[in-house]
């Protein structure tokens, strides 16, 4: 009696124990299942960003050729350069992706954490890239509305344009400032925004060990 | 035969609290990925926009070569 009474209540806290480590099995699949899901998502994000990309490179490489402008020339040279560090960067990307895909047993939550947290600083760097970019695409504009309204101005004095052209061209040179404006106010606000998203990025901490 | 049932139920209740530690820590490695993502979606949103809208300047710049 008493050995029938002690193999039950062994039997029964291996049955709990089993029960609990079961749980927690299925708990991680679970999240595995969610990461690995998350990391497709952002594949496809990314690769249709990179396609749009390459179609608006594609566009641009066209317009170029009719104008043959030199200085958009050097333009289209920064845009291709962006566009093999963007494709160099997905394929790095992948190459993470598909390791969690293929070592799901490998990685742990916490490698998985960092790995998706400088993937987030890398895109936190190149988004202040871009901002860098687009000051430089302002000063130019700027540059080019200025040397615009000169031309009109002096079109006007010389009277070498009907009334109807110079309304036209003037109605362009107000829609290119307050283009250059708008992207002005973005890349202030941006700006603030890429600050706040930084420190908070910094702040969130992934411990080293279990 | 009473100490080793002791034993195990010890056991049992350590084990269960590992379990449950762990949990917890792997719940705020999720928590901290997902604002992780949150931050990185909001990144790779922000620049499609800023994107944009310098392609737009662009083309608004460009219409003034023609002047």
């Amino acid at each position: 009696m008493k050995n029938y009474k002690f193999i039950v209540s062994v039997l029964l806290v291996f049955l709990f124990v089993g029960v609990n480590s079961l749980n927690a099995q299925q708990n991680k699949e679970k999240e595995k299942k969610e990461q690995v899901k998350k990391m497709k998502e952002d594949k496809e994000k990314k690769e249709k960003m990179m396609k749009d990309k390459e179609k608006e490179m594609k566009g641009k490489e066209h317009e170029m050729k009719d104008k043959a402008d030199k200085e958009m020339k050097e333009n289209e040279h920064k845009m291709k350069d962006k566009a093999d560090e963007m494709k160099d960067k997905m394929k790095e990307n992948e190459g993470n992706a598909y390791a969690y895909g293929k070592d799901k047993g490998e990685m742990t939550g916490r490698e998985f954490g960092k790995m998706r947290s400088e993937q987030a600083k890398n895109q936190v760097k190149e988004k202040e890239q871009r901002l860098y970019e687009s000051e430089e695409i302002i000063k130019s504009g700027r540059e080019k509305v200025q040397k615009a309204k000169d031309r009109l101005e002096e079109a006007k004095e010389k009277r070498r344009m009907k009334e109807g052209e110079i309304k036209e061209h003037e109605e362009r040179i107000k829609k290119a400032e307050d283009k250059l404006d708008e992207l002005e106010g973005k890349v202030k606000r941006e700006k603030e925004r890429i600050k706040k998203e930084k420190e908070e990025l910094e702040k969130i901490v992934i411990p080293d060990s279990n | 035969m009473k100490k080793l049932l002791v034993l195990m139920t010890a056991l049992f209740v350590f084990g269960a609290c590992t379990n449950t530690k762990k949990a917890e820590e792997e719940k705020k490695v999720e928590e901290s990925i997902q604002k992780i993502d949150s931050i990185a979606t909001d990144v790779q949103e922000s620049t499609k926009e800023l994107d944009e809208t310098v392609k737009e300047v662009e083309d608004a710049v460009k219409d003034l070569d023609s002047i």
